[in-house]
């Protein structure tokens, strides 16, 4: 799972249940590794702490950020969010969908010097699919085998077709970890990850930054161009334009909507503000006695206006929404377009379905600006007459009481991927992990699961509208923008390639 | 030697208020609403789960024996384990504090800075305008809200002229220079609260001490105000000074708690802020008693100190 | 054994404070009072919050939670005196109606704080022995504790919101309460009038509410201003760190929160709040210092 904030994942650490068993102590990690003469540290400001670095257990998108640096995957994205090969040189899938052979890259080493094979593969996907309640074993859940062809060939086998396989190996669960480090490490390996990434982790100081330091053997010829990268914790975004400012930083992973005209009209600063995959808004709790009634919910929906909240809050960096499929999808439409606010209707709703006096409380981070998004929810919602509490909470504890479904709404979004499943199956699936709004659609049901076994791509979009239609009509989630993965960064650094996954890839970045 | 054994008294003095401390530190999370297990994990957690909590947390026992075993792994260094991330509170703990105290020392070091002068200034000049100037600039140091007075210090220096960096930290034995430059403007933030209360301190006792018969006694054989001021005068009129010294560290301790929390220090305050908005109730706890402990030291250092330094003590 | 007082800002002079015939004193101590130009200024700041606080609804230009979209961050100015705030409400009216929650915060905790330090503090000092001991010992054991770390524990213990963080301070509070009113019993504990009343067979209940207590006001009084300053601050700084006063009530420190996230593209936001703050905390020490003056004049 790796859920989004409402507010572009701002100050929010992903630290679930799982932690709570997992105990890392993280001490200072030194491997052997001489960094390149001459070549810069590139500073990165990072709005969040990391939780963990084993890509097995990760769950959150501030560990993603640092992983894509130290482990390659078997395919990446690029700036257009198209799939394009990484570790592996291409794939070919069978006619009934089920199988697919991926042939690898030869010649390339882990940073403790194993080598890169398909055995290697094999032992990181079983890791990943076979684990008993992992994260990775979510996403990879339809497959059932995988084999090995020869030294440089893998062939995996799923049970029931399905489209965003290859998608899904551009993130986590395609990244490849050296099989001798895993087992040699156990449950120290998150401490001490090793893969075949750009650089390899140097130190981590709890809550304070995190240092990799260049691979020496980098399998791309000439890269990495920097001899260190430093993910710097400032949790406070207008912190980490000081920094840059100042020079403390380089490069920083956050500008809120009101520090775009600062970044764009500075001269020693450049701004990098582009769609992502995400979308966010705040759940309605489909069974919590106030919100069980679908009228209600229609006339929260109604009462919201959408335009006018971004115009506040993210002028500059998102767009208002209805669906989970924003312009970066593949799965967008018209349907996207936000419904306008309508008081009168919305009040109509409530009096035909006897709701008086609805209140509800609404969980949200303690972050000032998720504060001040509430707030005009809150002041909307009175305008219908229906009175909503606002409940400050941290992340971890608001992740927590979503998925106890202990809750009536919740300010939480999704960072977004590139599959149109991977951005509503989970989510909205009767019972899924992630439908925290306890929602239940036969319609969206069967859609959902055509989508993700067709592979023709018009059919897809045709499926996920009729998704996104009933998702509307029913409300268990109140879709209010996609946000845009927003960085700045000194003029003076060259070789940042945007990828509308939000990940900060620092292999060509130096300055 | 009878300093030695107020020395002796005042260090078991010290005992029974820090088994008093435990045992209030033991009680905050005994109120906690409701049961404990339940506050921290969840109305819908599995009864496993609060049962195994209720044993980590020892609440399954009678209260004297969940105390007597809290405090016996007090007394061996373990505080329990963080709730949100199961790393050992003591340890968390011990990265934060160097970080804290450096910024203690600094704050108290800029405290003094301005009070000495000030206080100085004010006690020799009673009355006439830098007596006025100093009392009213105390005044405003008391009233001002350093987390106010740290986001003005930050928008003037940082973000407006860029003389410093407005927040962040490097560690002393990475880079001297740059841990200076971080460190500025939060300590001036923390101190100058302080100084206000050492200053009014300083002066009102120097204005004591000097209408006192020795130093009348000074004067009269002729010694310079000078020397009657800096050898005769300030020796005496420090011992309350010192005194309220200690007890700036618990006001201190305090401050850093905001400061911290602005400046993205990683101290000591900021982790229990960030415990506190996380819930981390045995984080809280741990790092509660070591403020408290902290405290009850740096008091007993000083009172001891100050019997060494003071004759008059050494009757008492 | 040298007992801190951690928890103020002042240090109290309870010591050297020397009680006179509390009927007497009070013309004098009045004549003097008046002399004071800062504490006149002290006393005008407060009486002018405590104005707003009650006012607040006929004197706000607007409703402090009415939002103009349409002019969010708005500098001073354009019908907005003091400008406007991250969702276009007035910052003017939102100072006056946080001026509630200062009264309320200089108020709350420190009756609590009085309403158990007062008795508590007579009967051990009075009355000395074992129970003293103990009480003194609590005293000092939590006065070992930083007061805003205290107050932080047990705020995030009751949970967050305005009610918990008053107790909390309150409960801060109490240990200077308690050693200030002892202090002073056992000052006066030993004078003429009181000895005589004992041997006169006076009840030890009346002696320690006609005599005893009003000769500990004088002190107490000093205190009480002294911990009202204290506590805005310390609520300023609660509900700053988000475990005081909820949104959307208007509260000086939380303002200062959301000030904070506009340092770059609106620092004057910071100001006002920051300046109401500040000033209230003024108008309290200016008053302490003021009533001890007129208390005792050797001071000063």
């Amino acid at each position: 799972m790796n859920t989004g904030t409402m507010w572009r994942n701002r100050g929010l650490i992903a630290v679930l249940t799982l932690a709570l068993l997992w105990a890392p102590l993280y001490p200072t990690v030194s491997h052997a590794a001489p960094a390149g003469k001459s070549l810069p540290t590139i500073n990165i400001a990072m709005v969040s702490d990391i939780n963990t670095l084993d890509p097995a257990i990760s769950s959150s998108f501030y560990d993603r950020q640092v992983l894509n640096n130290i482990m390659d995957k078997l395919f990446d994205l690029n700036s257009k969010g198209r799939i394009v090969p990484m570790l592996a040189t291409s794939y070919k899938v069978s006619k009934d969908h089920l199988t697919y052979t991926i042939a690898l890259r030869h010649g390339v080493k882990f940073q403790d010097g194993t080598p890169f094979n398909a055995a290697a593969v094999k032992f990181n996907l079983d890791r990943y699919h076979q684990a008993t309640s992992a994260p990775r074993a979510a996403e990879l859940a339809l497959v059932d085998s995988v084999d090995t062809r020869g030294a440089y060939t893998v062939q995996i086998h799923l049970t029931a077709p399905f489209s965003p396989l290859i998608s899904i190996l551009t993130d986590r669960s395609g990244m490849m970890c050296s099989p001798k480090a895993v087992q040699s490490e156990g449950a120290n390996y998150a401490q001490q990850p090793v893969g075949t990434g750009p650089f390899e982790l140097k130190e981590r100081v709890k809550g304070d930054h995190i240092t990799l330091v260049r691979n020496p053997h980098y399998w791309r010829k000439g890269y990495p161009k920097a001899s260190q990268i430093v993910f710097k914790i400032f949790t406070d975004p207008n912190t980490q334009l000081v920094n840059l400012q100042s020079g403390q930083v380089d490069f920083m992973d956050t500008v809120t909507s009101q520090n775009v005209p600062t970044v764009q009209h500075s001269k020693s600063l450049r701004l990098i503000n582009k769609p992502g995959f995400g979308w966010n808004g705040f759940w309605l709790n489909t069974k919590a006695p106030a919100l069980s009634s679908r009228a209600v919910r229609q006339a929260i929906s109604l009462l919201i206006d959408r335009k006018q909240w971004v115009k506040v809050i993210d002028g500059k960096t998102a767009i208002p929404a209805n669906s989970p499929f924003g312009p970066g999808d593949l799965a967008y439409g018209s349907f996207d377009k936000p419904p306008a606010r309508n008081v009168t209707k919305a009040k109509q709703l409530l009096a035909q379905a006897h709701a008086t006096d609805v209140s509800f409380t609404f969980i949200t981070t303690t972050d000032p600006i998720a504060l001040q998004g509430a707030q005009i929810f809150q002041s909307e919602l009175q305008a219908g007459g229906i009175s909503m509490k606002i409940q400050p909470e941290n992340f971890p504890t608001i992740l927590d009481q979503l998925s106890k479904h202990n809750f009536e709404a919740a300010a939480v979004g999704w960072s977004g991927r590139p599959d149109p499943d991977q951005n509503s199956y989970n989510h909205f699936v009767t019972g899924g992990p992630n439908n925290y709004g306890q929602y239940s659609n036969a319609t969206v049901d069967k859609y959902l699961k055509l989508g993700r076994r067709q592979t023709n791509a018009k059919q897809r979009k045709a499926d996920y509208a009729r998704v996104a239609a009933q998702l509307a009509t029913d409300v268990p989630y109140v879709f209010v923008f996609h946000g845009n993965n927003a960085f700045a960064e000194k003029a003076s650094v060259k070789g940042f390639s945007y990828v509308p996954d939000g990940i900060i890839r620092a292999v060509g970045m130096t300055k | 030697m009878p300093a030695l054994s107020f020395i002796v008294r005042r260090v078991l003095g010290t005992i029974p208020v820090l088994l008093l401390v435990s045992v209030l530190v033991f009680f905050l999370i005994q109120l906690i609403p409701g049961d404990a297990a339940t506050a921290i994990l969840g109305e819908e957690a599995t009864p496993q789960a609060k049962a195994e909590l209720r044993h980590q947390l020892g609440l399954d026992k009678p209260l004297p024996v969940q105390y007597a075993n809290w405090l016996g792994k007090v007394v061996h260094g373990d505080l329990g384990k963080s709730l949100t991330d199961g790393t050992p509170v003591a340890e968390t703990i011990g990265q934060r504090l160097p970080v804290t105290i450096e910024l203690a020392i600094a704050s108290f070091l800029v405290a003094l800075l301005i009070a000495f002068p000030a206080g100085i200034i004010g006690a020799t000049m009673r009355g006439r305008i830098p007596d006025y100037i100093g009392t009213a600039v105390a005044l405003v140091g008391m009233s001002v809200p350093s987390f106010w007075l740290a986001i003005m210090l930050i928008t003037f220096f940082a973000v407006q002229h860029n003389w410093l960096p407005a927040s962040g930290y490097v560690p002393l034995t990475q880079d001297p220079l740059a841990n200076l430059k971080f460190m500025l403007l939060p300590a001036v933030a923390t101190g100058f609260r302080e100084s206000a209360i050492l200053m009014r301190m300083l002066r009102s006792s120097l204005l004591e001490v000097l209408s006192q018969d020795f130093i009348r006694t000074a004067r009269a054989k002729g010694l310079t105000e000078r020397v009657v001021l800096l050898r005769h005068a300030m020796r005496s009129a420090l011992i309350p000074v010192i005194t309220t010294s200690g007890l700036t560290i618990a006001g201190l301790l305090g401050g850093l708690v905001l400061t911290e929390t602005i400046f993205s220090i990683p101290g000591f305050g900021r982790l229990i802020v960030t415990s506190v908005l996380d819930r981390d109730f045995i984080t809280v706890q741990g790092a509660v008693l070591v403020a408290a402990v902290l405290v009850i030291l740096v008091n007993l250092c000083v009172d001891i100190s100050y019997a060494v330094l003071d004759p008059r003590i050494k009757a008492a | 054994m040298v007992s801190p007082d951690t928890s103020l800002t002042t240090l109290p002079r309870d010591e050297a404070t020397v009680p006179r015939q509390h009927e007497s004193s009070l013309a004098a101590f009045w004549y003097r009072f008046r002399q004071n130009k800062p504490a006149i200024l002290g006393a005008v700041i407060v009486a002018a919050m405590v104005v707003c606080a009650a006012t607040a609804p006929f004197i706000a230009p607007y409703d402090p939670n009415y939002q103009d979209l349409n002019h969010i961050v708005q500098p001073p100015g354009h019908g907005h005196l003091l400008g406007t705030d991250d969702l276009g409400r007035d910052m003017l009216s939102r100072i006056i109606f946080g001026a509630r929650i200062a009264v309320g915060a200089s108020i709350i905790p420190v009756l609590l704080a009085m309403v158990v330090g007062v008795p508590l503090g007579l009967v051990t000092g009075y009355f000395r022995g074992l129970w003293d001991d103990v009480v003194m010992r609590i005293v000092d054991a939590l006065q070992a504790f930083p007061f805003l770390i205290l107050a932080l524990a047990l705020a995030s213990i009751l949970g967050p919101g305005f009610l918990n963080a008053m107790i909390a301070i309150g409960i801060g509070f109490i240990p200077a309460f308690i050693r200030i009113v002892r202090g002073q019993v056992l000052t006066v504990s030993t004078r003429d009038y009181i000895l005589a009343a004992r041997s006169f067979g006076t009840g030890n209940i009346r002696i320690v509410l006609l005599h005893v207590l009003p000769n500990s006001l004088a002190p107490l009084l000093v205190q009480t201003s002294v911990a009202m300053a204290a506590a805005i601050l310390a609520e300023a700084g609660l509900s700053f760190l988000g475990v005081g006063v909820q949104p959307p009530t208007a509260s000086w420190g939380q303002m200062l929160t959301v000030a904070q996230e506009y340092i770059n593209s609106a620092p004057w936001l910071a100001v006002w709040p920051g300046a109401a703050i500040f000033l209230a905390v003024l108008g309290f020490n200016l008053l302490g210092d003021g009533i001890r003056d007129a208390l005792d004049p050797r001071m000063g």
